[in-house]
């Protein structure tokens, strides 16, 4: 069972949670100023130690070198948030080693040598840290990691120094969007020290009403501090969205409805669908569902529709390459299926 | 007072700070402390940052030290150009100023100084405070549970100071039983790890 297919704690407002840990090895320059050569033999030195794991916990793992992937594969692996763009960069001998529920997935040769990574349904960061520091622990223990008595565990960025980890959690807050409050909330949470982002990461622009929130501070506080500040931060717009949420449905019940069911109405009949398109209308069904207007579909099926609806993961899943006219057709068919008893 | 930095200006604006122990003020004028970035930062200790100083943020503190501003003291000190270069992977300082980047796990020696003043403007302060390599983490509950018993330890010195002696009895009291609860819960971590090595074996 893929980790999505779940709903988790506090999914009427937050999707998923992510702790990213940064690590690198001694004796080898950052992959910015690493030779092809390097990366290979470093490369092995973290698998070897990857694969001398003895916790099975989340299962069996497979190891991909990116080079040997077909340009839409790797595309589906940035789409699920399984690995970052950068990994796909050639140059160097990247690898990604991912667990069969794809919850974990260590990139190595990334912007530092490993970064791994841990993703939970809902609001779920210590059981996501907890994966993610197993497997920190175990290569601390196994290879030279590199580390520095005063400022902790070193990166290619100082942005990222220290304990090397930024935690973060996917929001959807359609009701601050509609009240036009989001604006202003971003904003507070920026001034905070935190960055926001759309739900495709990096560079992505806010889609559908989610909105990814992380630390930007690693050198100077714990992890435990960071993941409770985060948390009280996320409980403190979740609260904001929930009363939203009340107020709208309370002041105009007929109007919510009204886009509730046009919603569902298009992803149901609609013959063609752009991804933007359906995040929007997951967006205003899962409004729905969470305001008790609709009881199906369930979390379940918005998260496995958005985790397939990227245009990457649409052609995989089709087994060739399309245009985005064909890309929208079988978007629309796939979402129909999903939305079928609706 | 004239701003230390340009020397033209009347200072408006006070910065305690401390370094290496050692309390001092710096006063800049207004166009100065703006220009350094004076302005969201607290000197040391905690600090929150606002988003202004973080977007390339690193680029422009590195910027600073290329023109010889120190940030500590907001004190210009012209001519002071550095040179350096680290020994295990061949990065310059002009090198790291331009792409914002370190080249290896040695760089952080080989810069350590430069990087502090980084770290003072982008991080909470340039020490790390978090599990250190290779530790077992402890769990959020028990590092609440001892950042509660040093505030009762401090909230006992108030106390006595104030000759409460019942209340500092009672803080005591308080710090025992989190104590035994820190044991209970550091007890109960290790339990399931044992039963899984416990399994593997008979296995
Ligand atoms: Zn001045
Ligand atoms: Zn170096």
């Amino acid at each position: 069972m893929k980790w999505y297919i779940d709903k988790g704690p506090e999914s009427d407002v937050i999707l998923s949670s992510r702790i990213r840990l940064a690590r690198n090895l001694q004796g080898y320059p950052f992959p910015n100023r690493m030779t092809r050569e390097a990366s290979a033999k470093l490369g092995k030195e973290v698998l070897n130690s990857l694969k001398q794991r003895t916790d099975h916990s989340k299962g069996k793992f497979r190891t991909l070198e990116m080079s040997e992937l077909g340009s839409e594969d790797k595309l589906a692996l940035v789409e699920r948030h399984l690995i970052s763009e950068e990994l796909t960069d050639p140059g160097l001998v990247r690898y990604a080693y991912i667990s069969d529920d794809e919850s974990v997935s260590v990139m190595i040769n990334e912007e530092d040598h490993i970064r791994i990574q841990a993703m939970e349904a809902g609001l779920k960061l210590e059981e996501a840290y907890k994966a993610a520091s197993d497997i920190a622990i175990h290569l601390e223990k196994t290879l030279q990691v590199g580390y520095s008595e005063k400022y902790g565990f070193t990166t290619a960025c100082p942005s990222n120094t220290g304990t090397g980890m930024r935690a973060s959690v996917i929001m959807h807050l359609p009701a601050l969007t509609m009240t036009e409050k989001a604006g202003t909330v971003v904003e507070k949470i920026r001034k905070m020290g935190y960055s926001v982002r759309g739900y495709y990461g990096e560079h992505s622009s806010v889609q559908g009403s989610m909105f990814q929130i992380s630390n930007q501070i690693t050198l100077g506080l714990g992890e435990e501090e960071l993941i409770v500040d985060l948390k009280k931060l996320i409980s403190h717009i979740a609260e904001q969205e929930r009363t939203a949420r009340k107020q709208l449905s309370s002041k105009s019940p007929d109007l919510i409805e009204d886009r509730i069911f046009r919603a569902i109405g298009v992803l149901k009949y609609a013959r063609k669908l752009s991804s933007e398109e359906t995040l929007q209308l997951i967006s205003e069904v899962r409004l729905g569902k969470a305001l008790g207007i609709i009881d199906k579909p369930d979390e379940v099926n918005f998260n496995r529709i958005m985790s397939s609806i990227g245009p990457a993961n649409i052609q995989k899943s089709e087994g060739r390459i399309m245009e985005p006219p064909e890309r929208d057709k079988a978007r629309a068919l796939l979402v129909q299926r999903e939305m079928e008893g609706v | 007072m004239k701003c230390s930095r340009c020397g033209v200006n009347e200072a408006s604006i006070f910065i305690k700070q401390n370094i290496n122990g050692k309390e001092s003020e710096v006063s800049l004028c207004e166009s100065c402390a703006k220009s350094i970035g004076a302005g969201g930062i607290s000197f040391g200790g905690a600090n929150i940052l606002p988003v202004s100083i973080w977007q390339g943020s690193i680029l422009s503190a590195l910027d600073q030290i290329s023109k010889g501003t120190n940030f500590n003291t907001g004190v210009f000190v012209p001519g002071k150009a550095v040179s350096l270069v680290c020994k295990d992977c061949g990065m310059t300082l002009a090198e790291f100023r331009e792409k914002g980047k370190l080249g290896c796990s040695k760089c952080y020696d080989a810069f350590g100084q430069q990087l502090d003043q980084v770290f003072r403007r982008i991080q909470s302060g340039e020490t790390h405070r978090g599990r250190r390599i290779a530790e077992e983490p402890e769990s959020i509950e028990i590092r609440s549970a001892q950042e509660e018993i040093q505030s009762l330890k401090r909230k006992i010195i108030k106390a006595v100071e104030n000759e409460d002696y019942e209340s500092a009895a009672k803080y005591k009291v308080e710090i025992e039983r989190i104590s035994i609860r820190i044991n209970e819960m550091r007890e109960s971590e290790v339990l399931p790890n044992d039963d899984k090595t416990s399994e593997g074996g008979s296995v």
